[in-house]
C-alpha cells in the first residue's frame, strides 16, 4: 500500500515547474495563502473524516482548475460552485459517518476505480478528490462527469510529469558538460543556459535570467570590457557588437571569440526549426595557446635560421665533448678555415696560438668541463696566421633528462674593439697620471656636490686624505667659504655650466691654504655629469702681497720721516724764519724745495697705487663749491709755471657749481692734470681749465697746447706705469702712476676721465662730478 | 674759550722733533716742551699741564698710542686734546688711532709753514668734542 502525502507531491511537482517554468509559476510559488487555505480544507476534511479517508490532492492550478471548477458546477447539476461545495461538505460529513476502516489508504486505485470519489474545491480552485466508502449511488452518479474531466487532467499530468523527468535528464546532462549551452527564444530571449555558460560569461552573470535579451546580456559585457576584440572607443563597440548580433541572429558559421584577455572561446550557433538559438560555447583557450606557442617558435626557429647563415659573428655547434659538428658560413669567413675542416675538431686546436692567453685558456677548459655557460675574449690567430680578438660565448645545451648534449658557440672578431678599448684605457691611463702631477688641485663632484674623486694636490691643499673625503660633499669641503656665496657658486655652475675664479680658503685644525677655485661641469654622453673643480694654490701670493703690503707701510713711513724733516726745514729757511736769503741761496732752495716735493709726490703715488690695488681707497665725500676749489686749486698752481711764462686760466659757464664728493681726491686729479699739462706744453703757452654743464653733471676740462699724444698711447693712458715712448725727457719723468690713481679716484665717484689729444695740438682731460642734490 | 699756549711734545726722531718744535714755537708761537718718548712726556705733564698733546705714533719704549693711554688716566691730561703724527697711510691704521676721544691725525710729511695753523684749526676742533 502506498501512501500519498498530497501536500508533498504537490510541493515538489511545484518545484520542477518552477525550475523550468518560473515566469509563469512565479504567482503561484508565491502565494502562501492559497497553500494555506488548501491545508485548512484538508485539515478540515480530515476532522471530519478522520482516518478514514483517504485523500488524493492533486492540486492542479490555473488552467486545469478553473475548467475543472465550472465543469464540477455546470456537470453536476449545481447551480454554483459554491453550491456544490456546500453539497459535497455535507454530504462529506453525513458520509463520514460510515466510512469504514479498511478502506483507508486504498487512493492510488482512485483512477481505476472511483466509485465514492468527491470533488474538492475552494474558492474556485479544485483542491483534489475524496474517497469515501459508503457513498450513495445516486450522489456519486451526479458527479460523474467531473471525474471524467479529472481523469482527463490527472493522464495529462502524468505525461507532463514523464516529460518532466526527460526534461530533468536532460537539463543534468546540459549541467555535467564543460560546454556552455544556452537556448534563446525566436525573439532572442533567454529560454535555458547551463552554469558553464554562465561561468564563462561571469561578469553578466547576474542578467542570465529566462527572457533576458541577448542583445543586453551582450552590451552588459561589453561595457564591462569582456571583449578585448571589440576595440576601445564607443564607436568601435557599437560596431563590433553590430557585427555579433547579426552572426547570431543567422547563424552560418563558428565564430572564435576572445574573452577577458586570456580566454578564447569557439562559438557554434543553430537555429532550430521552431526559431529557437541554440548555441555551445566550447572553450579553446589551450588549444589556441598552444597554436600560439606552436607559430612561435617556428617563427622563432625560422629567424634563427636566418640569423645564424646571415650573422657576422661565427656560429658553431659542438657535441657534448666540444668537437665541432656545424658551423655557418660566417666562420669560415672569421676565421679562413672551411667547415670540412674544422668540424669533427676541437676549435681551439684550429684558433689558438702562441699570443694567446694560458690561463684563458685554463679558464674556458674548465668551464667547458663543469658545463658551464661563459663569455671570453682571448688571441686567436686565423688560418693565414693573421692574429685577431675572439669574443667567445658558450652556452651549454642539455636534453629534456638534464643530459649535456651540445655546446653552442657564438663568436665574434671584436680585434678592433680590443684596439680602441687598448688604446682607450692607455689614453685614461695618461690622462689619471697627468690629473695626479697636475700643480693644481682637481676636484671631481657630482652635480648634486658628492665627491667622486680628487687628484693628489688636492689632497694637500684640503689636508685630507682621499679616504677622508669621500664621506663629504662640495658644502664640506668648501665650508670656509660663506653659505650664501657657495650657494651662488653651486648655482651658476649648474645654470651657466661654469663657474670661478673664485678666492676661498681651505683650513685644518692648524694649517690655512689660500686657492682661487674655478668650475666646470663636463657632460660625456652615457655617463653622469661631472662637476670638475680646478683649484689654483695662491697661498705663497696671498703671503708675498701681504709682505709687500708691510714693507710699503715700512718704507713710506721709513721715508716720509725724513721728507719730513728736509721739506720741514727747507720750509722754514724758505719762509724767512732764519733772515732774509741771498737770491743764489734762494734758487738753490728752491731746487732743493721742488725735488723733496717729487719725492713726496712718488710716495704718496705709490701708496695711493697700493691701496687702490688692494681696493683700500676709501673716499670721505662732502658737499662743497667746485668753482671755489678750482679757482683755489689755478691759483696756488700758476706761480709754478710763471717762469716757463705757462698762462693757467679758469673760466666758468655756470654761476654756482656745489657738488658732493672727496674734495681732497679731485684736488689731487685737479692738479695732476694740471701738473701733466704744464709739464708737456711749450713755454709761452697757454693751459686753461674750464666748468661747464653736461646732461645735468658738471664737466671739468682741462686742455694745453702741447706736444699731444700719439694715438697708439692713448688706450693705455691710465693702466699703471704707463708712460708715453716720447724724445721729451720730461715724459719720463714720474712713476707712471699718476694718471692710473687719477682714473681710479674719478671712477671711485662714478665718473671717467676721457682724453682727447693729436700730435702737436694738445691734450684736453675730462670728467664729470655730479650736482649736489 | 680758552687759549691754545703750551704743546707737550714726544718725538724720538731729534730732526723732526727739532723743526716741528721749532715752528710751533717760532711761527706759533706757542710754549713746546718736545720729549725724545712717550715717558718723558707723562712725567712732564704733570707739572707742564699742556693744553695740547702731540706724539709721533712710532716711538721706542712707550708707543705714541700707548703714551695717550697712560696720559688719559693722569688727572692733568684726561681731557686734553691730542694729536698724533703719523707716516702710516693704511686706511685702517689711522682709523685704529682715532678710535680714542678728542685724538686729531697729522700725516707726515707735513708743510712747516702752515703746521702752526694745523694745530691751532685741529685742538679747536677737538676741544669742542
Amino acid at each position: 500500500m502506498v501512501k500519498i502525502d498530497n501536500r508533498n507531491l504537490d510541493r515538489d511537482l511545484l518545484e520542477i515547474l518552477t525550475a523550468l517554468h518560473q515566469d509563469s509559476l512565479r504567482d503561484i510559488t508565491n502565494d502562501e495563502q492559497s497553500f494555506k487555505r488548501f491545508d485548512d480544507t484538508l485539515e478540515k476534511i480530515r476532522r471530519v473524516a478522520g482516518s478514514r479517508c483517504a485523500i488524493l490532492a492533486e492540486a492542479i492550478y490555473n488552467n486545469i482548475g478553473e475548467k475543472a471548477g465550472c465543469e464540477l458546477a455546470g456537470h453536476a447539476g449545481f447551480d454554483s460552485r459554491e453550491t456544490a461545495f456546500v453539497y459535497l461538505t455535507q454530504t462529506l460529513e453525513k458520509a463520514a459517518q460510515n466510512v469504514s476502516a479498511d478502506k483507508v489508504g486504498h487512493c492510488d486505485h482512485i483512477l481505476s476505480d472511483y466509485e465514492d470519489v468527491y470533488v474538492l474545491e475552494h474558492q474556485g480552485d479544485v483542491l483534489g478528490l475524496l474517497r469515501l466508502d459508503g457513498l450513495a449511488a445516486a450522489d456519486w452518479k451526479r458527479l460523474a462527469p467531473v471525474t471524467e474531466a479529472f481523469t482527463t487532467a490527472f493522464a495529462s499530468r502524468a505525461r507532463r510529469r514523464e516529460l518532466y523527468e526527460q526534461l530533468d535528464v536532460f537539463k543534468e546532462a546540459f549541467e555535467a558538460t564543460a560546454e556552455g549551452y544556452v537556448i534563446y527564444d525566436p525573439e532572442d530571449r533567454l529560454y535555458y543556459c547551463n552554469a558553464a555558460y554562465k561561468n564563462l560569461y561571469d561578469k553578466s552573470r547576474h542578467l542570465m535570467k529566462i527572457g533576458a535579451r541577448f542583445e543586453d546580456i551582450l552590451r552588459h559585457g561589453l561595457e564591462q570590457g569582456q571583449y578585448p576584440e571589440a576595440g576601445d572607443t564607443p564607436e568601435e563597440h557599437e560596431f563590433w557588437l553590430q557585427a555579433r548580433l547579426m552572426v547570431h541572429r543567422r547563424p552560418t558559421h563558428s565564430v572564435i571569440q576572445r574573452i577577458d584577455n586570456d580566454r578564447w572561446l569557439k562559438i557554434e550557433e543553430r537555429k532550430t526549426e521552431r526559431g529557437y538559438t541554440v548555441g555551445v560555447r566550447a572553450d579553446v583557450t589551450e588549444i589556441k595557446q598552444n597554436e600560439e606557442a606552436l607559430r612561435k617558435s617556428e617563427m622563432e626557429a625560422s629567424r634563427l635560421a636566418l640569423v645564424a647563415s646571415k650573422t657576422n659573428n661565427s656560429v658553431i655547434i659542438t657535441n657534448e665533448k666540444g668537437t665541432v659538428e656545424w658551423v655557418n658560413d660566417a666562420f669560415t669567413r672569421i676565421t679562413g678555415y672551411t667547415s670540412d675542416e674544422i668540424i669533427g675538431k676541437k676549435p681551439g686546436e684550429l684558433l689558438q696560438g702562441p699570443g694567446t692567453d694560458p690561463d684563458a685558456i685554463s679558464y674556458m677548459r674548465s668551464s667547458l668541463a663543469a658545463a658551464h655557460p661563459f663569455k671570453q675574449t682571448i688571441f686567436n690567430y686565423d688560418k693565414s696566421g693573421k692574429p685577431f680578438w675572439n669574443q667567445i660565448e658558450v652556452q651549454p645545451i642539455f636534453d629534456d633528462e638534464g643530459h649535456l648534449t651540445n655546446f653552442i658557440v657564438i663568436e665574434q672578431d671584436v680585434t678592433r674593439e680590443k684596439t680602441s678599448e687598448l688604446a682607450l684605457k692607455r689614453s685614461e691611463l695618461k690622462f689619471r697620471y697627468v690629473v695626479d702631477m697636475a700643480p693644481v688641485g682637481i676636484l671631481q663632484t657630482a652635480t648634486d656636490g658628492r665627491f667622486v674623486d680628487c687628484n693628489e694636490t688636492f689632497q694637500k691643499l684640503s689636508f685630507s686624505t682621499k679616504n677622508e673625503l669621500i664621506s663629504q660633499d662640495f658644502h664640506q669641503i668648501f665650508a670656509k667659504m660663506p653659505a650664501a656665496e657657495r650657494e651662488d657658486y653651486l648655482k651658476h655652475v649648474e645654470e651657466e655650466g661654469r663657474a670661478g675664479p673664485v678666492e676661498v680658503s681651505l683650513k685644518s685644525d692648524v694649517r690655512e691654504s689660500s686657492v682661487v677655485i674655478n668650475s666646470l661641469i663636463v657632460n660625456i654622453p652615457g655617463s653622469m655629469p661631472i662637476v670638475w673643480t680646478i683649484l689654483q694654490d695662491i697661498t705663497e701670493r696671498k703671503r708675498i702681497e701681504r709682505l709687500k703690503s708691510e714693507f710699503i707701510s715700512v718704507v713710506s713711513h721709513e721715508l716720509r720721516t725724513p721728507i719730513t724733516a728736509m721739506i720741514g726745514s727747507i720750509g722754514l729757511l724758505e719762509g724767512g724764519v732764519f733772515g732774509t736769503l741771498s737770491e743764489k741761496q734762494a734758487a738753490m732752495l728752491k731746487l732743493a724745495s721742488s725735488n723733496a716735493a717729487r719725492l713726496k709726490t712718488m710716495v704718496d703715488d705709490i701708496l695711493d697705487s697700493e691701496k687702490i690695488e688692494n681696493g683700500n681707497l676709501i673716499l670721505e665725500p662732502e658737499e662743497f663749491d667746485l668753482i671755489e676749489l678750482l679757482s683755489k686749486t689755478v691759483e696756488e698752481f700758476r706761480p709754478y709755471c710763471a717762469d716757463r711764462e705757462i698762462s693757467v686760466e679758469f673760466s666758468t659757464a655756470v654761476p654756482e657749481a656745489r657738488t658732493v664728493a672727496d674734495r681732497g681726491r679731485i684736488e689731487q686729479i685737479i692738479l695732476n692734470l694740471l701738473s701733466n699739462a704744464a709739464k708737456f706744453s711749450a713755454d709761452n703757452s697757454a693751459v686753461t681749465v674750464a666748468l661747464d654743464e653736461s646732461e645735468g653733471n658738471f664737466r671739468l676740462t682741462i686742455a694745453d697746447e702741447g706736444a699731444g699724444i700719439p694715438s697708439e698711447a692713448l688706450p693705455h693712458l691710465f693702466d699703471r706705469f704707463y708712460q708715453v715712448d716720447g724724445s721729451d725727457k720730461r715724459s719720463r719723468q714720474g712713476t707712471g702712476l699718476g694718471l692710473s690713481i687719477c682714473q681710479a679716484i674719478a671712477k671711485a665717484h662714478g665718473a671717467e676721465i676721457e682724453v682727447e689729444s693729436e700730435v702737436g695740438c694738445g691734450s684736453t682731460f675730462r670728467f664729470n662730478l655730479p650736482r649736489a642734490a | 674759550m680758552p687759549e691754545l699756549k703750551k704743546i707737550l711734545y714726544a718725538d724720538d726722531e731729534p730732526d723732526i722733533r727739532d723743526i716741528v718744535a721749532l715752528t710751533l714755537s717760532s711761527l706759533g708761537g706757542f710754549d713746546v716742551k718736545a720729549c725724545e718718548n712717550g715717558a718723558d712726556a707723562i712725567a712732564a705733564a704733570g707739572t707742564f699741564k699742556p693744553d695740547l698733546i702731540l706724539l709721533d705714533v712710532m716711538m721706542p719704549g712707550l708707543t705714541g698710542p700707548e703714551s695717550l693711554s697712560v696720559l688719559r688716566g693722569e688727572e692733568a691730561t684726561a681731557m686734553t686734546p691730542a694729536i698724533f703724527i703719523t707716516a702710516k697711510a693704511r686706511p685702517e691704521e689711522v682709523e685704529e688711532l682715532i678710535q680714542h676721544t678728542r685724538t686729531g691725525i697729522i700725516t707726515k710729511p707735513f708743510d712747516p709753514m702752515r703746521l702752526p695753523d694745523e694745530v691751532k684749526s685741529i685742538w679747536a676742533r677737538l676741544s669742542s668734542e
